[in-house]
């Protein structure tokens, strides 16, 4: 079970909208309907967690400017898009705009529900991945290079001249980085830093 | 005193003659028992006053016979008929004025000369040996009659018919013939005129039908009518005119009928299909005049002609576009299928996830689901599956064959058909729609499927233009605006309209910028309307926009179509 059971639902058609919401709800999922992107788009921040499952043909803007305008606005929530007809250009955009998945009406409660579930699995570690990241964003910029420094090889006394300070405060940043991060030896911090973070300004 | 001087008796008046011849008479006896000398004077006066009398009364009887022979000549001269005289070899010895103008000559020129001159080349000949063959005496035989021609003098030749009597004069060696000459040319022309009259009526192919209108009985056909009615030569004549009208394929307005009025309209033309007896039918288009003839009163000319060849290719033609309009219609829906496609998908995944709830809630065994709850699911499935088997309705009736048959429908409904069509298009692609009409119960006698195809066609034109030209504003206006005997309906839309000077391209076949169109679709549609008897045309941009309009004849009135 995921950690987080929100679902986004933007369908303009009422009747399948709430007919949606329905398999969701008693699936035990909570669902937030919509019945339009822009609606949606005004209570969306980067904290929204859960997954989207929208349809692609909306009035105003479509489905695939939805998720273009969310890439852009850095809220990678897993987007579940619904669509008629043959519309094998749209879907093929979708996915390498990192839709989760681009699925033809009409959609099954079972695939529905299969590709809700898949959705907020990658939210979970979507989630997870952020706080990790956040963890990493608390650590002092001494902390974060001396982390860095570890996992690229560096001995204590290497890191130490090279970042010119002494050989005990090298060891102290270092105990604060493992403290901090909830790690415990040099194997997860390397495992740490080479998923959660991507560059660290020395 | 008696004078001894005769008197001038040529000098004296009838009334004078008469009392001298008295008062000479009276003195003869007067002095005869005198025997005074004088007797012989006065017998002698009396012989001269009786010669003047006598001489008066030859020459009064003189100018009678004078006179008389000038009257005979004058009937002679001037008789209305010809008279000629010749003798056995054909010479002219007498003819008479209008004879002489019937060769065209002076009476001086002709006597003396043969008649024969004066007759065309061939007739010299007939004419000596009808002069031989004539009987003598007056005689009335028709083998005595010559018809001959005249030669040919420039002015034309004229047609003269020879009856002959034989003479022989007292004191004569030979007879001689007289002639009485018809100038029969007027007669001779009148028959030819008869014999074309009546070779045109027999080689027409146009069949004419002379009727009474008292009792309303053939009196005359051509053997054209007879063969197009099924009948022999002849046959029809004497018959009733019910002979024909029974034979009429649909029922309705008989000859009778359309002959019937006070006053028409001349000349009443009709068409009509008929069956003949050996159950071949023939369609004929029939033209009627009235005239007053001398022996049978008024009567009605009819003049018919087989058009079944005509009917044949209309029914063919109408057939053959039916079928095309059919082709393109089911072309139509391919280019609407994807937006349908969805239109219908749509209602069948409500209904997916309703009923799947609705099983969910039953199944539940934790609490029994609220009775209210289902039947709410129930009423959603009920409204979808309606909306889902509308659109197929919509669209089965669209791609069906089509009976070829109108009826009055109202504008407003077929309006409406074919926005439930366009529906998911317009909205897929942002297209408002305004369609507006003030009259919703203005009827048209149509093709309903013919005329939203057309009205399809258009709004799908309309929204792939402004696709195309990706118009931020997209709206289609729908006018329908009564004028008289027929409707305008116009579709206006916002899009980037036409460019100047195509407009009548527009209409050919496979013109089209459509990727996805065969570009029949304009043409196709103007035929469909042309076929309703209305135009379709490129109208005025005044919005900037394409606006493309049509017209329809109006149905007469409410419930004309039961007719």
């Amino acid at each position: 079970m995921s950690k987080c059971q929100n679902i986004y639902l933007v369908d303009d058609d009422e009747d399948l909208r709430l007919a949606i919401k329905t398999t969701l709800s008693m699936a035990g999922y909570k669902v937030y309907d919509f019945a339009s992107a822009e609606a949606f788009l005004e209570v969306v921040d980067e904290g929204t967690c859960g997954c989207l499952v929208t349809d692609l043909r909306l009035p105003g803007i479509s489905g695939l400017v939805l998720q273009q305008q969310l890439n852009e606005r850095h809220i990678n929530i897993p987007v579940v898009i619904i669509t008629g007809y043959g519309e094998v250009n749209d879907s093929v955009r979708a996915i390498k705009a990192g839709a989760v998945n681009f699925m033809e009406k009409p959609v099954s409660p079972t695939a529905l529900l299969e590709q809700v579930a898949e959705a907020l699995r990658l939210d979970d570690s979507r989630q997870e991945y952020l706080a990790m990241q956040a963890r990493f964003d608390d650590l002092s910029p001494r902390e974060k290079a001396v982390a860095t420094l570890v996992v690229a090889g560096k001995t204590n006394k290497q890191i130490a001249q090279e970042l010119q300070i002494s050989y005990r405060t090298v060891e102290k940043y270092r105990a604060g980085a493992m403290l901090k991060l909830g790690l415990e030896n040099v194997v997860e911090l390397s495992h740490f830093v080479h998923r959660y973070v991507h560059a660290v300004t020395i | 005193m008696a004078s001894n001087k005769t008197p001038d008796y040529i000098a004296m008046s009838d009334g004078e003659l008469y009392d001298s011849l008295d008062a000479v008479t009276q003195r003869c006896e007067e002095e005869r028992p005198h025997d005074t000398g004088q007797g012989d004077a006065n017998e002698l006066r009396l012989y001269q006053i009786e010669l003047e009398m006598q001489n008066r009364e030859l020459s009064t009887a003189a100018a009678v016979l004078e006179e008389s022979r000038s009257h005979y000549a004058e009937l002679y001269d001037y008789a209305p008929v010809g008279y000629v005289t010749v003798d056995r070899t054909g010479t002219i010895l007498d003819i008479n004025l209008t004879a002489a103008s019937m060769f065209g000559r002076e009476r001086r020129q002709l006597v003396g000369r043969p008649l024969s001159l004066y007759l065309a080349q061939g007739n010299a000949q007939e004419l000596l040996s009808f002069l031989r063959k004539i009987p003598d005496g007056v005689q009335s035989d028709r083998s005595a009659q010559l018809e001959v021609q005249t030669r040919d003098q420039g002015y034309g030749t004229r047609d003269l018919r020879f009856l002959g009597v034989t003479r022989t004069l007292p004191g004569a060696e030979f007879p001689e013939r007289r002639l009485v000459i018809y100038d029969i040319t007027d007669e001779k022309l009148h028959q030819e005129n008869l014999r074309l009259h009546s070779l045109i009526m027999e080689n027409m192919r146009e069949g004419v039908l002379l009727l009474r209108q008292s009792d309303r009985v053939i009196i005359e056909t051509n053997p054209a009518c007879d063969r197009m009615h099924g009948y022999a030569a002849g046959e029809l004549k004497g018959q009733s005119l019910i002979a024909l009208d029974s034979c009429k394929v649909q029922a309705g307005r008989t000859m009778l009928d359309r002959l019937q009025p006070l006053a028409p309209v001349l000349p009443l033309e009709w068409e009509e299909e008929y069956q003949r007896r050996d159950g071949s039918r023939f369609w004929c288009e029939a033209s009627a005049y009235s005239f007053a003839h001398k022996k049978y009163g008024d009567v009605w000319l009819i003049v018919q002609r087989d058009v079944t060849e005509r009917h044949r290719v209309q029914q063919q033609s109408r057939e053959r576009q039916a079928a095309l309009a059919h082709v393109t219609r089911i072309n139509t829906v391919g280019e609407l299928a994807a937006s349908l496609a969805h239109e219908l998908t749509q209602p069948l995944m409500t209904v997916e996830h309703v009923n799947h709830a609705a099983i969910a809630l039953l199944q539940q065994s934790s609490a029994p689901p609220q009775q209210q709850e289902v039947l709410e699911l129930l009423h959603t499935t009920e409204r979808q599956l309606q909306r889902a088997s509308e659109i197929i309705f919509h669209m089965r009736k669209f791609i069906r064959y089509g009976e070829l048959e109108t009826r009055s429908v109202t504008v407003a409904e077929l309006i409406e058909a074919s926005l439930a069509l366009t529906y998911p298009l317009l909205r897929d692609n942002r297209v408002s729609i305004e369609n507006k009409n003030d009259t919703p119960q203005l009827r048209v006698m149509v093709e309903p499927v013919q005329v939203e195809q057309v009205l399809v066609n258009l709004l799908s034109n309309s929204v792939q233009a402004m696709k195309k030209a990706n118009s931020p504003q997209r709206h289609i206006d729908i006018a329908v605006d009564p004028q008289g005997a027929e409707v305008k309906i116009s579709i206006r839309d916002s899009g980037p309209g036409l460019p100047p000077g195509i407009n009548e391209q527009l209409f050919d076949v496979l013109q089209t910028d459509k990727e996805d169109g065969v570009g029949m679709g304009l043409a196709i549609s103007r035929s469909l309307i042309q076929g309703h008897g209305g135009r379709l045309w490129a109208g005025e941009q005044t919005s900037g926009g394409a606006c493309f309009c049509f017209t329809l004849p109006v149905a007469a009135r409410e419930g004309d179509a039961d007719e």
